[in-house]
């Protein structure tokens, strides 16, 4: 497990992790529909993002040489660059990624639940 | 007197409407350039500001920036942005961590407005807390405020 307590995704139950992968399904839409960025943007967005995951994959298969510190500092990095590119015009989806910043990384960095993300 | 006042009147309508055409007319134009500019300041490329682009296909620009770069940025198979230097050097994403750090500390700190050719180094205060220091000597502080805006402050 990635940067998070021993233990804590254990005792997770199936419909908080139902609920997470929600958010988190959510908030892409939020992203795709949102007006604060251009379509340009939206792109380069999701082509950082779907690099992150690539490096998560590789990590979560011992395919890495990121460290999981550094995993976890790229992820916050492209968080605060979203934030940062969409909490002027649109606050509400700059809130609520905030807020979910933390949750998303716990799935992100458990490798069952990243597994399950990919399908 | 009523002569000129109509005059004014006339005078003013056609200012007005003048603003209006030139408003509209830039709108869409300033928001391809702001997106231009967030795709090649995300990947960690000085710009400025876009100046002017011309559009050679559905979504391949060519872009001139403020600084005197010259970009072409465009979207490949699969919905991959690329970008190449006016040489036609493609524009990588860095390999090694601190390097990207790097890229994404530019790419805050210039998205929220302040100038920064390059950050030459950084200091990490805290997960989410960083000074960064430009090539030109300037300074910042970019980190997250409680409620969780990301906040940049020039020192």
């Amino acid at each position: 497990m990635l940067g998070t307590p021993a233990g804590a995704n254990e005792t997770e139950s199936g419909k908080e992790r139902a609920s997470l992968q929600l958010d988190l399904v959510e908030l892409e839409q939020r992203l795709r529909a949102t007006k604060a960025v251009g379509v340009l943007t939206k792109l380069q967005i999701k082509n950082q993002t779907t690099k992150l995951l690539d490096e998560l994959r590789g990590y979560h298969n011992d395919k890495s040489s990121a460290t999981a510190e550094q995993l976890h500092e790229r992820y916050n990095l492209l968080v605060n660059k979203i934030l940062t590119l969409v909490q002027d015009k649109d606050p509400e989806l700059a809130h609520d990624l905030a807020t979910a910043r933390e949750n998303l990384w716990n799935m992100l960095a458990d490798p069952i639940q990243f597994a399950k993300l990919n399908g | 007197m009523d002569i000129n006042r109509k005059f004014s009147v006339r005078l003013a309508s056609v200012a007005a409407l003048a603003v209006l055409l030139v408003f509209g007319c830039t709108s869409e134009d300033d928001l391809v350039k702001k997106d231009l500019f967030s795709v090649i300041t995300l990947q960690g490329q000085p710009c400025g500001m876009v100046l002017s682009y011309e559009r050679s296909g559905e979504n391949d620009y060519q872009v001139n920036c403020q600084t005197g770069d010259r970009y072409r940025v465009y979207v490949e198979a699969e919905n991959q942005i690329r970008i190449e230097k006016h040489t036609g050097t493609p524009v990588v994403t860095p390999r090694d961590h601190h390097e990207i750090v790097k890229r994404d500390l530019f790419a805050m700190i210039t998205l929220a407005g302040y100038r920064c050719d390059k950050v030459i180094s950084f200091k990490r205060d805290g997960p989410t807390d960083y000074h960064a220091q430009c090539q030109g000597g300037e300074r910042y502080r970019v980190h997250v405020i409680p409620e969780g805006r990301i906040t940049v402050e020039r020192q």
